[in-house]
């Protein structure tokens, strides 16, 4: 962890990715919201949550994303203590949990859709597939984005600008990872109980 | 300061000359010129949309714009305006001025910088290629396009689609600029340069890119919804599955209302640099001004429900939001209250930027006015969708935005250019302006009360008085484009024949002065001590110096 | 005969009125502050211009005092505003303007269409763009939307409300006294918005009463020969398929209520007085009157435009 949390201790890469999770926060959270809106209106039209969505088989698959905080924690800190190569296996195991993820997104999705549940079946499939197929997105370009900078630490080493990278990518993991609690939270763990 | 070691190359290291340069350029001064030129050029398109607006609206059942013509044209008026110039404008200013008003070399990211301007030109030419590729023209429902209008099928053809996706384009571009001044005004202050030191001019960009920052957002949020219901049939804004028009118009004015705000602040900001400057007194109750500022920021998120007092909502509801954006008008007048203290008892020379100021105040003070009888909800009642609206928002936006920025430009002109614009030009461009924009938009208020609708491309031969205010208001509308000819027959001149400005013409005090007109590519050789808010006031008035942190020994520092 | 007189001195109803005393009061407030602003300005410009070789002036930075004061008046008078507008909201509008669950049955229901406007008296009679009412009593309107969002509003007689499709909305509607009074569609709805006018005509209670037994009775049969031609055409072309008329087989929704159309003032929304000239004029050619609408041009014979024109005249 930094030694200090203030702006002066912070970098400017860091800085700046941490206003781009305010931003991307704030465009989820409108999407997540439309979600908790139009599902406590009832009755419904077309398919609902309830008896459509799995929270305990997507907890499963959820876990990885959760776990990307730890792993992109750790290459940061190796980074930092200049040891390169432990970093770079960190950061590829965080790609590969997203992917993981991004996989049981993609077969819940599948399943979705085999019981005729899209964008347009109704209220539930329309925020449904917007709030998670964004937030899964975003997923998708952190994954993009870390295999650049494990490209750019491959040809020209760990300096100052890659070791700010680092640190910023788990800003943004640790980002990703507690907005889909807030997704699971609203679209899984609600259809159980409702 | 690279981010990267070695082999990539650094900024600027690879000098480039004529078109090429400019598309390659990382130095945000040139960035700041691109931003500034294009905001020009789309200014002078929507402006003559303006035009023919006026021309189709000078009489009654006039025949010039049939009736989709008329509203393709009022919609890419006010998106022009609104996303193509005013906010592009002001972000060039910023992005010109931060990095020189705080010290530093360039911005925080460079690339980002230009990665910004470019995304912004990118949607603007989107846009207007719905001329050419739209099925059935551009957009046609409204710079704010409110759902069902704007969903399939009323608006079934590609030119929706267009102004959605130079929407998100420009998104993009706004908020990479917003991240990129925040991180520069935190990151690459100079020695001595505490916050609390910093310009007004700065503190309303940090203050205006927060809000770029947060509330773009819902705009990008409105936008993929309003397309999903468009092309994927989704069922956001179609009450036949349930969904909800309102809460488009809530998402949509959840950036609405800041996004007035964003094209405002930068606007106060030059204001609040060259009123001083001009009469020669430190800005009145500086605190309070940027403590209104930040206030505003925050209360801005507080008062869009205001956009929808029409709408059918609880009353409680209503009442809230009436309360609230009457309380906004409160830290705005703190400020006109600023600027006009900052005159009295100061030594005031009328220059055509303070002429332009001073109109400004006055502009903007009528404008935000009726702003507040918005906020009265009766009263919102019988005036919104009027031409009373129009008249208000034109006030606060040309009236203000524009007239602060003219005002800017003929402050900062030379700085950025080296040679001083043509005050006898000046003058007369300024008259022009007044006189032409106080014409077109003051009968406006009449018309609406008087029971005009806004977004009508005609009206009935019988109505009281809106066939003599209409007419009036055209010719008011063809004299202010004519001032503005002025205006850029006034920036030709003064390349070849404007008198040379020197470091320091106004003889100001904040550290852009302190550099050559125009700044060298690395900004500055030396950067002056930073002792208060006014370094250069500091340097030249010794004893009258403003300095708020007595005894701390000045560091001369090269960038 | 059409009282279209739209001056902000008088008012027609009572919900004008209370709109027109708070507007002149905050008109007379902010017209204050800008006149100080002004002043004090031009007091500055005369007072202080900068004379020959002058010197700085002292660098005043703060009145803190003069700080509070302007802080306190706005807040002083926009409380006073707002305590007013509480106050009067309720003789304006009803209770709540959001009306999932309004308890009262209305007296009329108005749906706005693209582009005209259509309504249902509570004894189940309909007409389009043109509304009556009993003058000096106040009437509870439902408004819905067929289509977008449109807005309802006749400017002498109050405020205004936007109808959303899906989400049902109140207001009051009533004239002091008798009168015609026009009302415009007040949120932008697409191509015609700008002609889709109604009008709402208070009358005497009796009369009304008249007026509203008269609209449920079916239409009249035609009478003479071009007529009778006209009803025939009516139902060989497409028509009945778009408009109804009471008392045939006509039941289409999608365009106006035509069952007592030869009665109306006026004819496309307010587009033209309905007089022999003006139907033939829009039979001929619709979309040439009313660019962007949805009734076509049928590319009548002439003989056909006198036959419809006849027969819709007769339907009063």
């Amino acid at each position: 962890m930094p030694s200090e949390i203030s702006i002066e201790a912070t970098d400017k890469t860091t800085l700046g990715t941490l206003l781009l999770t305010l931003s991307e926060g704030v465009f989820l959270a409108m999407l997540t919201f439309a979600y908790f809106f139009f599902q406590g209106q009832k009755p419904q039209v077309g398919p609902t949550a309830a008896g459509s969505l799995e929270p305990v088989w997507t907890g499963i698959f959820s876990a990885p994303l959760w776990a990307t905080t730890y792993t992109s924690w750790r290459a940061m800190l190796n980074m930092r203590a200049r040891s390169v190569d432990t970093a770079k296996r960190w950061s590829w195991l965080t790609v590969l949990l997203a992917f993981v993820f991004l996989c049981g997104q993609g077969k819940e999705w599948s399943d979705l859709a085999d019981k005729r549940i899209t964008i347009e079946s109704g209220l539930f499939g329309t925020t449904y597939f917007m709030v998670t197929g964004f937030h899964d997105l975003h997923v998708f370009m952190g994954m993009v984005v870390s295999m650049i900078v494990l490209y750019v630490i491959a040809r020209h080493g760990a300096g100052e600008g890659q070791i700010h990278a680092v640190t910023a990518l788990w800003v943004y993991w640790t980002f990703m990872a507690s907005f889909w609690v807030v997704i699971y939270t609203v679209v899984y763990l609600w259809s159980a109980v409702s | 300061m690279s981010t990267f070691t070695a082999a990539v190359p650094k900024p600027d290291s690879v000098k480039h000359h004529g078109l090429l340069h400019w598309f390659t350029t990382l130095d945000h001064k040139e960035i700041g010129k691109l931003y500034m030129v294009t905001s020009l050029f789309w200014f002078v398109v929507a402006g003559c949309l303006a035009l023919a607006m006026r021309v189709q609206l000078a009489r009654p059942n006039a025949p010039y714009l049939s009736p989709t013509t008329y509203n393709q044209t009022f919609t890419l008026h006010g998106t022009t305006m609104i996303f193509f110039v005013v906010v592009p404008v002001l972000l060039g200013f910023s992005v010109y001025f931060v990095p020189l008003m705080i010290g530093a070399r360039d911005m925080a990211f460079p690339r980002l910088n230009s990665l910004g301007y470019w995304v912004f030109a990118l949607g603007g030419f989107l846009l207007y290629m719905s001329y050419l590729f739209g099925g059935g023209g551009p957009p046609d429902a409204g710079w704010f396009s409110y759902a069902p209008l704007s969903d399939w099928p009323y608006s079934a053809a590609y030119g929706q689609d267009y102004w959605s996706l130079a929407l998100l384009l420009n998104g993009i571009g706004t908020t990479s600029t917003g991240i990129n001044l925040i991180v520069t005004i935190f990151k690459e202050r100079t020695i001595g340069m505490t916050l609390k030191r910093m310009p007004m001019f700065v503190w309303m960009v940090l203050v205006n890119a927060f809000l770029i920052v947060i509330s773009i957002p819902p705009l990008n949020a409105t936008i993929v919804m309003l397309e999903a219901d468009r092309r994927l049939n989704a069922h956001f804004f179609r009450d036949a599955f349930g969904g909800s028009p309102i809460l488009y118009q809530h998402y949509f004015w959840l950036f609405g209302h800041p996004e007035v705000y964003i094209m405002i602040l930068p606007a106060w900001g030059m204001i609040s640099e060259l009123v001083p400057v001009f009469s020669r007194k430190q800005l009145f109750g500086f605190v309070y001004v940027a403590a209104a500022s930040v206030a505003i920021g925050f209360l801005s998120y507080g008062v869009w429900v205001h956009h929808m007092f029409v709408t059918p909502l609880p009353r409680p509801m209503w009442l809230i939001f009436s309360a609230s954006s009457m309380l906004i008008a409160v830290p705005t007048g703190i400020k006109v209250f600023a600027w006009t203290a900052t005159m009295w008892r100061g030594t005031i020379r009328l220059t055509t930027s303070m002429y332009f100021a001073i109109a400004f105040v006055l502009q903007f003070t009528l404008g935000g006015l009726s702003g507040v009888m918005f906020g009265t909800v009766p009263i919102d009642w019988q005036l919104t969708d009027t031409y009373f609206v129009v008249a208000h928002f034109h006030y606060v936006l040309f009236g203000g935005t524009v007239f602060a920025v003219l005002a800017g430009l003929y402050y900062w002109y030379p700085k950025i250019t080296g040679k001083l614009l043509g005050e006898r030009l000046g003058m007369a461009q300024f008259w022009g302006t007044v006189i032409g924009f106080n014409m077109t938009f003051f009968v406006q208020h009449f018309l609406g009360i008087y029971g005009m609708r806004r977004r009508v491309y005609t009206y009935a031969p019988g109505m009281p008085y809106w066939a003599p205010l209409n007419m009036v208001s055209t010719i008011g509308a063809f004299i202010l484009a004519g001032s503005m000819l002025l205006l850029i027959i006034n920036i030709f001149r003064s390349r070849k024949h404007g008198a040379i400005a020197g470091d320091n013409p106004w003889d100001g005090w904040t550290l852009e002065w302190a550099t050559t007109s125009p700044p060298p590519e690395e900004n500055f050789k030396m950067v002056p001590p930073i002792t208060g808010r006014r370094p250069l006031w500091d340097y030249r008035h010794p004893e009258q110096a403003d300095d708020i942190n007595p005894g701390e020994a000045p560091i001369l520092r090269q960038p | 005969m059409l009282a279209l007189v739209v001056s902000p001195f008088t008012y027609h109803s009572p919900q004008a009125q209370k709109i027109g005393t708070i507007f002149w009061w905050v008109v007379i407030q902010g017209l204050a502050i800008f006149v100080i602003v002004l002043a004090w300005t031009i007091y500055n410009l005369s007072k202080y211009r900068q004379r020959p070789g002058q010197g700085p002036p002292y660098q005043l930075r703060d009145i803190p005092k003069l700080e509070y004061f302007w802080i306190a008046l706005p807040i002083l008078s926009l409380a006073a505003i707002f305590t007013y507008e509480v106050r009067i909201m309720p003789d304006i509008a009803p209770p709540e303007g959001y009306g999932r669950r309004f308890p009262q049955k209305p007296d009329m229901t108005v749906t706005g269409h693209q582009w005209w406007w259509e309504v249902e008296y509570s004894n189940g009679a309909k007409a389009s763009d043109e509304i009556h009412i009993p003058a000096g009593r106040r009437m509870l309107v439902r408004l819905e939307s067929a289509d977008v969002i449109h807005d309802f509003w006749v400017e002498q007689l109050g405020p205004k409300m936007d109808t959303v499709p899906g989400y049902p909305s109140y207001i009051w509607l009533q004239a002091d006294s008798p009168g015609v009074y026009q009302g415009q569609c007040s949120e932008f709805c697409g191509a015609q918005h700008a002609w889709m006018l109604f009008l709402v005509v208070a009358e005497p209670r009796a009369k009304f009463e008249r007026y509203i037994d008269a609209l449920a009775e079916p239409a009249p049969p035609p009478q003479t020969d071009a007529a009778k031609k006209g009803f025939q055409l009516f139902f060989k072309m497409p028509c009945w398929r778009c408009h109804a008329i009471r008392g045939t087989g006509a039941k289409g929704t999608l365009g106006p209520d035509l069952t007592h159309v030869g009665s109306r003032y006026r004819l496309g929304s307010g587009i033209l007085y309905n007089t022999p000239e003006n139907m033939r004029l829009w039979m001929r050619d619709p979309p040439a009157v009313k660019p962007g609408i949805r009734m076509p041009n049928f590319h009548f014979s002439p003989d056909q435009v006198n036959e419809i024109a006849a027969y819709l005249e007769s339907l009063k």
